[in-house]
């Protein structure tokens, strides 16, 4: 903007707080806008990513036809832009995929397998992927989708499992995951009371309420005086170990 | 972040670096929605086209080369396309006057009336400018972009772009009532705009 002069600079800056107010007020992203696109593309980056090493497998040379390309280079370009378009494609297709939809389940063991090997980490991913399957849950619930209601639950139950197991012995770990999986029961209880015909929710219900007992008990067998849920009030009276 | 952290970001996402993806995706993700929401109806529509365009960046980072044109600028010619693709399809895109209504929620509602006014005129200006000088506007103050990837993003000269926001700017001051003032800071300027008879 160097061609005005000083007289016209504050003018200027005017003109470019109100743009700036009226940007942040109209224009910025609300609530978890963006960490869910975030989501949403960062693991369709990595399912590419992942698929893009597979590709060497996938990328087989077509079978000579009039339409083939003489040099060797553009029929690996083309075979790889095959793959690739396959690839997005179907991985579009998947990523997409709403709770009861075909890619559902695809989707799922996607992201479950997308988890990274450092616990922390892991547990992290497992957290997030609980929420939201809960999340994905309420939103059936809430448009009356039954089936999208059902296929939610069903993967809220096999993440609470796996995040279950790959919790470790740790205890702060484990009450941050008892605190988090209390926290999801008393969401599926709100939606029992709202959808009491329901029992994929009542199931959903058992299964986070067994894994609070069963990361109960770990605790107080890593450590005795664990103390949980008002669970253990009495324990861990006199001399610790 | 300075463009050889960024090329060098984009080289390994390129190589299918997920981690470098997502620090572009932080860098990029509020500019190109501001950018978007202001061109789109709803939000719900900003929502999926910033993520489409990150999509469809995704895709095509393989074939990005940096020779000749900035990647924000790049990354911004996507979201115009998507934008444009968009209004093919629905019709109801560019958002302007739309947007005059909607709410501001966070502040009290003495201020909040005031401040409605206030963007509300700046919607107003914003859409009496023509198309070419409203995406300049855009692209230089909502998105943040330099007027060499505003010129990428546009596909037109740097002294094209630089002439039309000279143009959209004296319109904006003249819509808005925002006269010459010296060497004062805008600080020292009233609260309110004051709208020219």
């Amino acid at each position: 903007m160097s061609a005005y002069d000083d007289n016209d600079r504050g003018a200027l800056d005017r003109l470019e707080d109100l743009l700036d107010a009226y940007a942040d007020a109209r224009l910025m992203p609300r609530g978890p806008v963006l960490s869910r696109i975030r989501a949403n593309v960062l693991a369709q980056a990595a399912l590419a990513s992942a698929a893009a090493i597979r590709r060497p497998v996938l990328a087989e040379p077509p079978p000579p036809s009039r339409w083939a390309v003489s040099s060797p280079f553009h029929r690996r370009a083309l075979a790889f832009g095959f793959a690739a378009m396959l690839t997005i494609g179907t991985s579009a297709a998947v990523f997409a995929a709403p709770p009861g939809s075909l890619f559902y389940n695809a989707r799922v063991y996607i992201e479950t397998l997308a988890l990274p090997a450092q616990v922390d980490a892991r547990l992290a991913g497992h957290e997030q992927l609980l929420t939201e399957r809960i999340a994905e849950a309420e939103a059936a619930a809430g448009r009356g989708d039954a089936p999208g209601l059902a296929a939610a639950l069903a993967a809220y139950q096999a993440e609470v499992d796996a995040a279950t197991a790959d919790v470790g012995n740790d205890v702060a770990r484990l009450a941050h995951l008892e605190e988090m999986l209390a926290k999801h029961t008393a969401v599926l209880t709100t939606l029992a009371t709202e959808l009491p015909e329901q029992s994929s929710i009542e199931h959903a219900i058992d299964t986070s309420s067994k894994a609070i007992a069963n990361l109960q008990a770990k605790g107080s067998r890593a450590h005795p005086t664990h103390v949980t849920g008002g669970q253990g009030q009495d324990q861990g009276h006199g001399p610790q170990h | 972040m300075d463009d050889e952290t960024l090329d060098r970001l984009v080289a390994e996402a390129q190589r299918g670096n997920t981690a470098a993806f997502g620090r572009i995706f932080d860098e990029f993700a509020v500019p190109i929605h501001r950018f978007i929401a202001s061109r789109v109806n709803r939000p719900s529509d900003a929502e999926d086209l910033t993520q489409l365009v990150f999509v469809k960046a995704l895709e095509a980072l393989p074939r990005y080369e940096a020779r000749g044109i900035p990647f924000g600028g790049w990354l911004f010619r996507l979201a115009r396309n998507a934008i444009i693709d968009q209004s093919r399809t629905r019709r109801d895109h560019l958002s302007l006057v739309t947007a005059v209504t909607r709410a501001t929620e966070e502040a009290g509602p003495e201020a909040m009336a005031t401040l409605r006014d206030d963007l509300d005129r700046v919607a107003r200006a914003l859409a009496d400018l023509t198309d070419d000088q409203r995406e300049v506007i855009e692209l230089r103050f909502f998105a943040g972009l330099s007027v060499y990837e505003v010129a990428a993003a546009m596909g037109r000269q740097e002294g094209t772009v630089r002439g039309l926001q000279f143009r959209a700017i004296a319109a904006l001051r003249r819509s808005l009532g925002i006269e010459s003032v010296g060497s004062m800071p805008a600080s020292a300027q009233p609260a309110t705009v004051e709208v020219r008879a």
